[in-house]
């Protein structure tokens, strides 16, 4: 029955993450906002439902939608590819990702 | 249409998630983390596939934007660093530089094979 909830809950949070992605869609030479959206949005979101949904909500929400919607394999790859173009950015990039997500989680835990 | 190739990609991606979450343990994420750094290397692959237009735009939104970002996470990633932290702060340390720096490599390693071992392949601006 989990599995159920999971596919599902991935299979949106796949379709929101590629919308954000269209509408955040990364210019030539510019900063990769969709996956850092995504990335910081999902995580505070998480941090938010650790407390307040019983263990069943958890895999639908938890690991079904947001963690379809956030993606460490763009994050990786964005990276990658900064890091020939600025290293600056690939900096940047990598330092608000993680502290970023990591600080909205527990702020979210909170909330 | 677009929309079918991600969706049917994540709900896969998420599902074998879930089953690789089963190797974490109370004293490292290692599911997690190996789903990172394969999933990285594999949409490293993916891209530079489809930037050398070997791969079609169906393709990358299947087996990237779908498989690929509904397979790794970065929300369970944050969860698992800030529990770590509480625990044991040297073992949160470790887990974000070796999924940090394993991921980005793992990626880097996947556009390079994905382009043919071409040099430089990482000079193009992704669409991901």
């Amino acid at each position: 029955m989990d599995i159920l909830f999971i596919a599902a809950g991935g299979a949106a949070g796949a379709v929101l993450r590629y919308a954000a992605g269209l509408w955040l869609a990364r210019k030539e030479g510019r900063f990769p906002l969709g996956a850092l959206t995504v990335n910081l949005l999902g995580s505070f979101f998480l941090g938010l439902l650790a407390g307040i949904l019983p263990a069943s909500g958890q895999t639908f929400a938890g690991t079904g939608l947001l963690g379809g919607f956030t993606t460490f394999s763009t994050f990786s790859v964005e990276a990658a590819l900064l890091w020939n173009e600025s290293r600056l950015s690939f900096f940047s990039y990598t330092g608000i990702t993680v502290i970023g997500s990591t600080a909205l989680f527990w702020l979210g835990t909170f909330l | 249409m677009n929309v079918w190739y991600v969706a049917l990609g994540g709900a896969i991606g998420a599902t074998l998630r879930y089953f690789f979450s089963m190797l974490n343990n109370s004293l490292f994420p290692f599911g997690t983390l190996a789903i990172n750094i394969a999933g990285s290397f594999l949409l490293g692959g993916i891209t530079a596939l489809y930037m050398t237009k070997k791969f079609k735009k169906e393709q990358l939104l299947f087996y990237g934007t779908g498989f690929c970002g509904g397979f790794t996470t970065l929300s369970t990633f944050s969860k698992e660093t800030v529990e770590l932290i509480q625990i044991n702060a040297v073992h949160g340390v470790i887990y974000v530089m070796v999924s940090v720096a394993g991921g980005i490599a793992a990626g880097m390693a996947g556009l390079w094979l994905g382009s043919g071992k071409k040099k430089g392949a990482g000079v193009w601006t992704s669409s991901l």
